[in-house]
């Protein structure tokens, strides 16, 4: 029989894992800049929740700190993200990311 | 309702990355957020469900719609769709081994030391973990000293 507390910890762990294969697919699949910001977006959506149930119920304030300084991180990844494709788009018209591939090595 | 909370943020997620709109993608994302928040405010960690949605939810949101309305977001993208059944192949292969976990494990047992150290977040933030709190810090002044950077640049152009 299964416990239902163990049940709801595989549900936070199966939603989790959902989430950041959602965001890989984004990152990976897609070509819009924006589109890349919003899959690591979600990816770090699945990193939260898989933090916060793992540290219910005993480790909730731990885990509460570690979430704080994830989201703190992740607006400054975004804000500075988000400058990066306006400037790009400024310099060429276009936020695809196959415009920029001239950049490598 | 824990079900339905997190069916909505995986649906919300992925609509987020599925619909072409932009502006709509990213209100998708906005309500994936709110509804982690509550599963947050749910796991009695009411700080992370506020900065959850008044930060993620809010801020970043409006910087998202910020850049649509800069940019255009541009609709017209040929993006490879090819490659979404290779995913789905490996996420049902992650959920079978997932779900033969949960039917082979039992129920969890609880380790002594696992009690709580602290009474209180801010006692956990200056005090247990407050080299994070100088490298929030860092980070926010790297992020200012980046973006005065990138978005200064132009007027140097000028």
């Amino acid at each position: 029989m299964i416990n239902s507390a163990l049940l709801n910890g595989w549900m936070y762990l199966y939603c989790a894992a959902a989430l950041v294969f959602i965001g890989l697919y984004c990152i990976l699949m897609r070509r819009n800049m924006l589109r890349l910001l919003i899959g690591l977006e979600i990816v770090s959506k699945g990193i939260c929740l898989l933090i916060i149930s793992g540290g219910y119920p005993h480790r909730l304030f731990l885990a509460q700190a570690l979430v704080i300084t994830v989201i703190v991180i992740e607006v400054c990844v975004m804000a500075i993200g988000l400058s990066l494709v306006i400037r790009a788009y400024e310099q060429s018209e276009s936020i695809d990311i196959r415009t920029f591939s001239n950049l490598k090595g | 309702m824990t079900a339905f909370l997190l069916a909505g943020t995986m649906v919300f997620a992925a609509l987020a990355v599925f619909l072409k709109d932009m502006l709509k993608a990213v209100i998708c994302l906005l309500i994936s957020s709110v509804f982690l928040g509550i599963i947050f405010f749910r796991l009695n960690a009411p700080f992370a469900g506020v900065f959850e949605i008044s930060v993620v939810a809010g801020l970043i949101v409006v910087l998202f719609i910020l850049t649509i309305s800069l940019t255009g977001g541009q609709k017209s993208f040929v993006e490879p769709s090819i490659s979404l059944p290779i995913f789905l192949v490996l996420f049902f292969i992650f959920s079978y081994v997932l779900f033969v976990g949960i039917f082979r494990s039992g129920p969890a047992e609880e380790p002594v030391s696992m009690v709580e150290e602290y009474s209180k977040i801010g006692e956990v933030l200056w005090m247990g973990r407050a080299l994070d709190t100088v490298g929030q810090i860092s980070v926010i002044f790297a992020g200012v000293f980046v973006l005065l950077c990138v978005v200064g640049r132009k007027r140097d152009d000028k």
